[in-house]
């Protein structure tokens, strides 16, 4: 059992996201750095997808009633244990009554806390996850909140070997995000699709789960056009009729009607959701196969890393 | 006996999600070729697919890369197409009764459409109750219904900006379509009047009040019958 004496700005449970539920206007949502999550739960010898907790930007402080096996990933958000700071990548044993706090970082957004035997919440549609916009999933489709008790469940039994360093294919979280065309490509002129490569943008701080919002260049269609909505992904890079551009992040709407003149590879959004309110971004177009290779290497690496255990 | 239906283009959107698009404007003949595929993919799944996303004409299809790849999917789903027309037809449609308080609090834009359309608000409930609309497809938030069947009269622009939050059950008008706001989300659409009755909910039991393709009927309720059967709590 955790209780949660102050919740943090955003902090929610999270798993991989629920699949498949798009009849019924569901988006899978989950971890906005699934990466980092898998991580985590890797550390404390849970599945990868367990549910863990999301901590953005100021953490939680969090009392342990029970002993614990945790571990963190993602950004460095200065946690502490008693006190005493702890470092990411490690499995860390906490003792009944321990209490874990944050001080904050100025160069990080998203940590996440795995805990051996995962965050047990009530599954709805298949999974652990919060859906904020929908309202369900995760603890009452919530953020913490102070007072909020959480359960865990039955923890795998671990073993004495450890894993070491993960590898930093798994840890770079770069300002340059590489993209494919967008289905609306053909819609925007050379002019855009030159500006969109050539010029810097900058995160504004009104980023969330829902996208990152970019300042920058204008970008804009050859001629307007009102386009029927349409299923989205993650990665999507939509321009509205003000021309900065949105990059759909894990809590995208399901369906929109923007135009998107690019995509994020899935390589690349463990970056995008590490991205830091007035960082300064490019994009660079790389091709399908680029975009394969760059996942590939991600998986082999955690696949490898993940098995050097016990 | 279905008509041939609309050949689909395949546009990749990323590396991990194909876009099956019917057409480019909304109609009957493309929103039924969306679902006959949806349905294709449920009753005979596609190696790799993890999730898709149905909309007016078109299905987003999202897929694990590691496992299948663009080409090899979009072999698959034209494999699919091919078998759907030939597909059992679909059970049939219900027809559901959404009752709704129009104006006052619970519909505080009623007036600012009536405006636009050129009409009074009575007229507006008129038009608006009178219409037979149908369930087209979910999405934007979990059981936001996109319904069709709107009065070409009654087409509203959206607010300037959205509330940042629309009391769950409202109904609203946004353009040339309506729909009813199953959560209490931010929204930009005009809001006519509320529906007491819960449309979808996703803890405990999900349930959905109507299903893709349901016809649905607003019947104009006083805000005392309102107050009676709401399950807002």
């Amino acid at each position: 059992m955790i209780e949660v004496l102050t919740p943090g700005l955003l902090t929610t449970v999270q798993d991989l996201g629920r699949f498949g539920f798009g009849d019924v206007g569901v988006s899978p949502g989950g971890a906005a750095d699934g990466l980092a999550l898998r991580v985590a739960n890797l550390l404390v010898g849970n599945p990868p997808g367990a549910a863990g907790l999301e901590i953005t930007l100021r953490g939680p402080r969090l009392r342990f009633d029970a002993p614990a096996v945790i571990a963190l990933a993602g950004a460095d958000l200065g946690a502490r244990l008693d006190g005493a700071a702890v470092p990411l990548h490690h499995r860390l044993r906490v003792a009944p009554g321990a209490e874990l706090s944050f001080t904050g970082a100025a160069a990080a957004v998203r940590g996440y806390l795995a805990i051996a035997g995962g965050v047990a919440v009530p599954t709805v549609l298949g999974g652990a996850s919060t859906d904020l916009r929908g309202g369900f999933g995760g603890l009452d489709g919530r953020a913490l909140r102070a007072g909020d008790r959480l359960e865990t469940g039955a923890a795998a039994p671990l073993a004495g070997a450890v894993l070491g360093a993960p590898p930093p294919a798994l840890l770079e979280r770069g300002s340059v995000l590489r993209v494919l065309p967008g289905v609306h490509v053909e819609l925007f002129g050379e002019a855009s699709r030159q500006l969109l490569f050539a010029s810097e943008f900058e995160v504004r701080s009104d980023s969330d789960r829902m996208g990152v919002r970019l300042v920058g260049r204008q970008l804009g269609l050859l001629a307007p056009r009102e386009l029927l909505s349409e299923g989205v992904a993650p990665g999507a890079v939509q321009v509205p009729a003000g021309g900065a551009p949105i990059v759909l992040g894990v809590d995208h709407p399901s369906t929109g009607g923007y135009p998107q003149i690019a995509h994020v590879i899935a390589a690349d959004l463990p970056a995008l959701a590490q991205l830091r309110p007035h960082q300064r971004i490019r994009f660079a177009p790389v091709d399908l196969a680029a975009a394969r290779a760059a996942l590939q290497t991600q998986e082999t690496t955690l696949h490898g890393w993940g098995q050097v255990l016990k | 006996m279905s008509e041939a239906p609309p050949l689909p283009g395949f546009l990749a959107a990323g590396d991990q999600a194909l876009l099956v698009r019917f057409a480019d404007t909304a109609s009957d003949a493309a929103l039924a070729a969306v679902w006959r595929l949806a349905a294709a993919l449920v009753a005979q799944p596609i190696a790799g697919v993890v999730h898709h996303q149905p909309s007016y004409a078109a299905l987003l299809v999202r897929f694990d890369p590691l496992r299948t790849d663009a080409r090899r999917l979009e072999g698959a789903l034209r494999e699919r197409l091919a078998q759907a027309v030939e597909a059992e037809p679909a059970a049939p449609a219900r027809e559901i009764e959404i009752p709704v308080a129009y104006g006052g609090e619970h519909g505080p834009d009623l007036e600012s459409v009536a405006a636009h359309c050129g009409m009074t608000a009575s007229q507006v409930v008129a038009a608006h109750s009178g219409a037979r609309y149908r369930v087209a497809f979910f999405g934007f938030v979990a059981g936001f219904a996109y319904l069709s069947g709107l009065p070409e009269r009654l087409a509203t622009p959206r607010l300037p900006s959205p509330r940042p939050r629309v009391p769950p059950g409202s109904v609203g008008i946004g353009g040339a379509q309506s729909a009813v706001y199953p959560s209490a989300t931010p929204g930009g659409w005009r809001l006519v009047g509320r529906t007491p009755l819960v449309p979808a909910r996703f803890s405990n039991q999900p349930a959905t009040l109507f299903a893709p393709g349901d016809a649905v009927r607003f019947v104009p309720i006083g805000p005392a019958e309102f107050a009676r059967r709401s399950q807002w709590r």
